[in-house]
């Protein structure tokens, strides 16, 4: 009796165990051939326009980045945006497993879109180790030079040109640069001091060159090497305190700006808790540089800047902050010195607004001046600094240096502003460029006949020819009764 | 053609058949008898490779139904208990789904379906849905579908049950017809049904089998006595005394008094019809004379004997 | 496999034959209608605003206005449906005690289980073709990128699959019908929001959560992009719920 129950149990059980094995390496099978799959995507894109396949320029990119690349993208939820944006990372997140992305929603996440500091829906922020580059147009031609950026290891090298009294990137104190030092390695550059008597010319890493407050002039042969730099497309910033001119008031006259002994006074800044001497600027020109900014700047003591108005063809001047209307350049600086007092002289003084920082653009001297138009193939390769003769020279000027000291720096949007222009000027052009065919759209006009014709081939039409096979069937078993 | 040994089959820790064995020669009508829940139809299924037994094996035509049961299948035509058909199907597509789905394809399914519906008598409802066809009907249309691609096995699942006394004329006539050339194995709990039709029975209660005999043995074992049914009514004598009067009767061995007042069961010596000598009794005594029959024994009846002979024998 | 052919054919007419068909096919074609209506509707609208503004015109496109969120909505009405075509493929059977006739004749259980797959699938793909003549006649009054449609068709067939396997692994389960349905449909419920759970799944479990939601893996065949990770989800699901079916079906007879 006992073995009998033994053999049924292992009947039964024998069937029972088998059954779960077939099960488990059936599910192990279909594991397995999933994740052969998911390792080997391959799809088919059957739209019109291809609007799920990346250009070969971005799948070239996509395909050497061998680290983890996060991109962050704050959307709000349920939005067309949101969709648009999901497609186009889903289609980057196809081509390169290795993207993370996530959607956030800036609303329901406000910490996360401060700490990334997001200013407006449809932020994209890319990031990698430490890293990270933010758009704020999703499109295939930013988020892949995005993604370009962070791939390529280089840092880039900012050089403090020294040897003419100009506060130190090394000096702690408050008349030093040291927190403009750190500050720009936090937004990962390499910060170097350049001596101009000791080079020829400015190293070929410079991404840019500043030159904050020579209290001495600088020489002929430095000014030289400085032209150079500018008109092969170096970009350059430029602060002279008043009473410094460093001996650039030819060469700043040059690229379009002029200078003048004087000195700016500012009424308007006690208001905001500043003195006469330290104009301030709350509006700002629209340019790249202040886009987004809108937090006042002081500058301690600080010379105008005008524009010259006879340049060469290829030199375009921008003013990028200019005082209220309040202020005037004081040019009697005797009176002011001995006196301590000033007013305003319309024959001498220039009238406010006065120009604090300018910009002046030079374009390359050959023709061919546009990027653009290359096939990607020698774009690929261009993306070093050889043809750095066909880039625009840029040379930002201020009117002061002391605003970005370490005393000035922390105040209201000083470093701000000055990370602002430092990061425009180092910012590359896009990489490469990416022509995506655009939509024409397809306006559907409807006339009453075929609205008619919509509601009712659906709605009516289809569901009677149901209803007329059901009555047919019905019809025909009812005889069949 | 089948053997079966020794199997069993357990639902959970109920025990629904026990070490069954039996065998069916080629050729021979085989009635399979028990009392409802008795393990007849866990047999037929264990038999049709419907279900697994969890013990023993069952063998069909020398093929194993557990190792190779699409073999086994092949050479069944099964009609389950209670007949489950596709109700909303007509006859003729039923049969045909029954020929594609026992391999009958092209020219030969035509053939085939009007041979079972001319066997069967269903030609006149080919066209009609089974879910409106009466009993006797559907239970043509069960048979019918067993008969399709012409096993030599047919194995039939009370294939009376419900239905009326005509039907069930035509419906064991077919089964007679079919046993010329068929193998066939019929569960019924009417022993008559059983021993008219069949040339072998076998007796199962509570999962076990208690007999394997031609129904001519069971019939000689068992009817050592016979049982006479008699309703008399008298305004002047109790009953008792009548009983007693007819236990003077030569041959009367025993008189019990059933459920009504006036029925009486008597159980007389078998070799000999008392009928007349009771029937005169009554007239003698006056007695007015309501019924008088023989009783068929039932299943039931079989059942206490070879139980209790059981019994006695453990 | 042996089984295929007659139980597909059975299966077929049995549906076919069934008002249960008639009507599911009617409300879905009219819910689908209603909903490519109020697409075409807002999409005309939107273009005679356009008229005004040439840079919101630029933004009108059939398949982003109306193809896309047509194929969506129909995934919606098919999660709704499915679990009535299903709910009887085998619960039916074990009620009527049709299943011993089914599975005494010579046919494999995976034969007679592909059979009734394939057909309740086939039905299930009849019923959305339905929706194909607003989508021809929509084509001619604008122009439609074929091959978009064929993508969603093509999803819809294998999103369907997917909704079919799981609703007759349901309907193994009981042999009352309306249990069935619900268990169908609680089940695809399931696989339906289990993405949504993304946002707060850790964030190993987040890819797992979202590569099992059923619906996340339609959207490409919406949009006109047919990624073979889709299609093998699909298939591997499909695939895998007709292998528990079939076991079920197994272990219930040994059961008996």
């Amino acid at each position: 009796m006992e073995g009998k129950k033994k053999i049924f149990h292992s009947r039964t059980v024998k069937h029972g165990s088998s059954s779960v094995l077939k099960t488990v390496i059936f599910a192990a099978i279909l594991v397995f051939v999933i994740l052969i799959v998911q390792n080997h995507p391959w799809r088919v894109d059957l739209t019109e326009s291809k609007d799920f396949t990346l250009t070969d320029q971005t799948r070239n990119i996509l395909k050497s980045i061998k680290i983890p690349v996060t991109i962050k993208a704050f959307y709000q939820e349920a939005t067309r945006d949101k969709i648009k944006a999901q497609d186009l990372l889903d289609t980057y997140k196809y081509y390169c497993p290795k993207l993370k992305i996530e959607f956030i929603d800036p609303d329901r996440h406000p910490e996360i879109a401060k700490q990334y500091d997001v200013k407006s829906y449809g932020t994209v922020v890319v990031e990698t180790a430490g890293k990270k580059q933010t758009i704020t147009v999703l499109n295939e031609e930013n988020l892949t030079n995005a993604l370009m950026k962070l791939i390529q290891n280089k840092k880039k090298v900012i050089y403090f040109v020294t040897g003419h009294g100009e506060p130190s990137i090394n000096d702690f104190d408050k008349n030093g640069y040291s927190m403009v030092r750190r500050e720009l390695e936090k937004e990962n550059y390499k910060v170097k001091t350049l001596d101009l008597l000791h080079t020829a010319s400015i190293p070929k890493d410079a991404s840019v060159v500043v030159i904050n407050g020579p209290r001495k002039a600088l020489l002929k042969p430095e000014i030289d090497t400085l032209r150079k730099y500018v008109d092969s497309g170096g970009k350059l910033v430029v602060m002279l305190d008043p009473f410094h001119d460093g001996g650039l008031k030819k060469f700043l006259k040059d690229y379009g700006i002029g200078i003048r002994n004087d000195i700016v006074i500012d009424k308007l800044s006690r208001v905001f808790g500043g003195s006469y001497l330290m104009p301030v600027i709350t509006k700002y020109s629209t340019h790249k540089i202040t886009q987004n900014f809108n937090v006042a700047t002081f500058f301690p003591e600080s010379r105008s800047l005008t524009k010259v108005e006879k340049t060469r063809p290829e030199i375009k001047v921008m003013l990028i902050a200019l005082t209220s209307s309040g202020a005037w350049a004081e040019t009697d600086i005797k009176t002011l010195k001995e006196k301590n007092t000033a007013s305003f002289d319309p024959n001498q003084d220039q009238r406010g607004p006065v120009c604090l920082v300018m910009m002046s653009e030079i374009s390359p001297p050959n023709k061919e001046k546009e990027q653009k138009g290359k096939n990607g193939k020698t774009e690929k390769k261009s993306t070093g600094n050889d043809d750095a003769s066909k880039k625009k020279g840029e040379l930002v000027a201020f009117g002061d240096s002391d605003f970005a000291n370490n005393t000035y720096f922390g105040l209201s949007g000083n470093g701000d502003f000055f990370l602002n222009v430092i990061n425009y000027l180092a910012q590359e052009e896009n990489l490469i460029t990416i022509q995506r065919p655009t939509k024409k759209g397809q306006p559907l006009v409807l006339t009453s006949l075929q609205s008619r014709l919509v509601f009712l081939i659906p709605i009516v039409l289809v569901p009677l020819l149901v209803i007329f096979c059901g009555l047919v069937v019905f019809r025909v078993r009812r005889k069949q009764k | 053609m089948i053997e079966v040994e020794s199997i069993t089959k357990r639902y959970g820790s109920l025990v629904a058949i026990k070490d069954v064995s039996f065998s069916v020669e080629k050729g021979e009508i085989v009635g399979f008898l028990g009392p409802n829940g008795a393990g007849k139809t866990t047999t037929l299924k264990i038999i049709t490779c419907y279900m697994p037994p969890t013990e023993g094996t069952v063998k069909v035509d020398g093929i194993d139904c557990l190792e190779n049961s699409l073999e086994v299948r092949k050479r069944l035509g099964y009609l389950p208990e209670s007949v489950p058909l596709y109700r909303e199907m007509t006859v003729k597509r039923f049969l045909k789904f029954a020929a594609e789905s026992k391999g009958v394809n092209g020219k030969k399914k035509e053939k085939e379906i009007d041979r079972v519906m001319d066997t069967c008598g269903l030609s006149e409802v080919k066209n009609r849905i089974i879910g409106h066809l009466s009993k006797g009907y559907r239970q043509r249309v069960g048979i019918a579908q067993a008969l399709i691609n012409d096993p030599p096995i047919l194995i039939f699942d009370e294939p009376t049950i419900g239905l009326d006394p005509s039907q069930i004329i035509e419906i064991r006539q077919l089964i007679k017809d079919l046993g010329e050339e068929k193998t066939i194995i019929l569960s019924s709990h009417i022993l008559p049904e059983v021993s008219q039709v069949c040339q072998k029975v076998i007796i199962i209660n509570r999962g076990k089998v208690i007999a394997t005999e031609t129904p001519a043995n069971l019939t000689s074992q068992l009817q050592k006595t016979t049982r006479i049914i008699l309703r008399v009514k008298s305004d002047s004598e109790p009953v008792d005394s009548i009983i007693e009067k007819l236990k003077g009767i030569p041959g009367v061995m025993n008189i019990t008094r059933e459920h009504q007042e006036d029925s009486l069961v008597i159980e007389t010596d078998q070799t000999k019809d008392l009928r007349p000598v009771i029937s005169r009794t009554v007239v003698e005594n006056n007695w007015d004379l309501l019924e008088i029959k023989l009783h068929d024994f039932s299943l039931e009846d079989i059942f206490l004997e070879l139980v209790t002979k059981e019994e006695e024998a453990a | 496999m042996t089984g295929f052919k007659p139980v597909y054919r059975k299966e077929l007419y049995s549906f076919f034959a069934s008002p249960t068909f008639y009507v599911v096919a009617l409300i879905f074609l009219v819910i689908a209608g209603y909903f490519y209506f109020s697409a075409v509707s807002y999409y005309s609208i939107l273009s005679f605003q356009g008229m005004q503004n040439p840079m919101w015109a630029r933004q009108l496109n059939p398949t982003e206005m109306v193809l896309r969120p047509f194929f969506m909505d129909i995934s919606v009405i098919m999660l709704l449906i499915c679990p009535l075509l299903t709910m009887r493929v085998l619960a039916e059977e074990k009620k009527n005690n049709t299943s011993e006739l089914l599975f005494t004749y010579p046919l494999t259980d995976s034969g007679v289980l592909l059979g009734k797959f394939f057909a309740t699938l086939s039905v299930l793909f009849i019923i959305i073709l339905g929706t194909l003549p607003s989508l021809v006649y929509f084509g001619t009054l604008t122009t439609i990128h074929w091959p978009i449609v064929a993508a969603g068709y093509l999803g819809l067939f294998l999103l369907g699959a997917a909704f079919v396997s799981l609703g007759i692994l349901a309907s193994s389960l009981t042999e009352n019908q309306i249990i069935a349905a619900v268990l169908a449909f609680g089940a695809l419920l399931l696989f339906w929001v289990i993405g949504w759970s993304k946002a707060f799944a850790g964030p190993q479990l987040a890819g797992f959560v979202s590569y099992i939601s059923i619906i996340n893996h339609f959207e490409n065949f919406a949009k006109g992009v047919i990624d073979i990770r889709d299609v093998v989800y699909y298939v591997v699901f499909a695939t895998f719920f007709l292998f528990l079916t079939l076991r079920f079906l197994e272990s219930q007879r040994w059961r008996g």
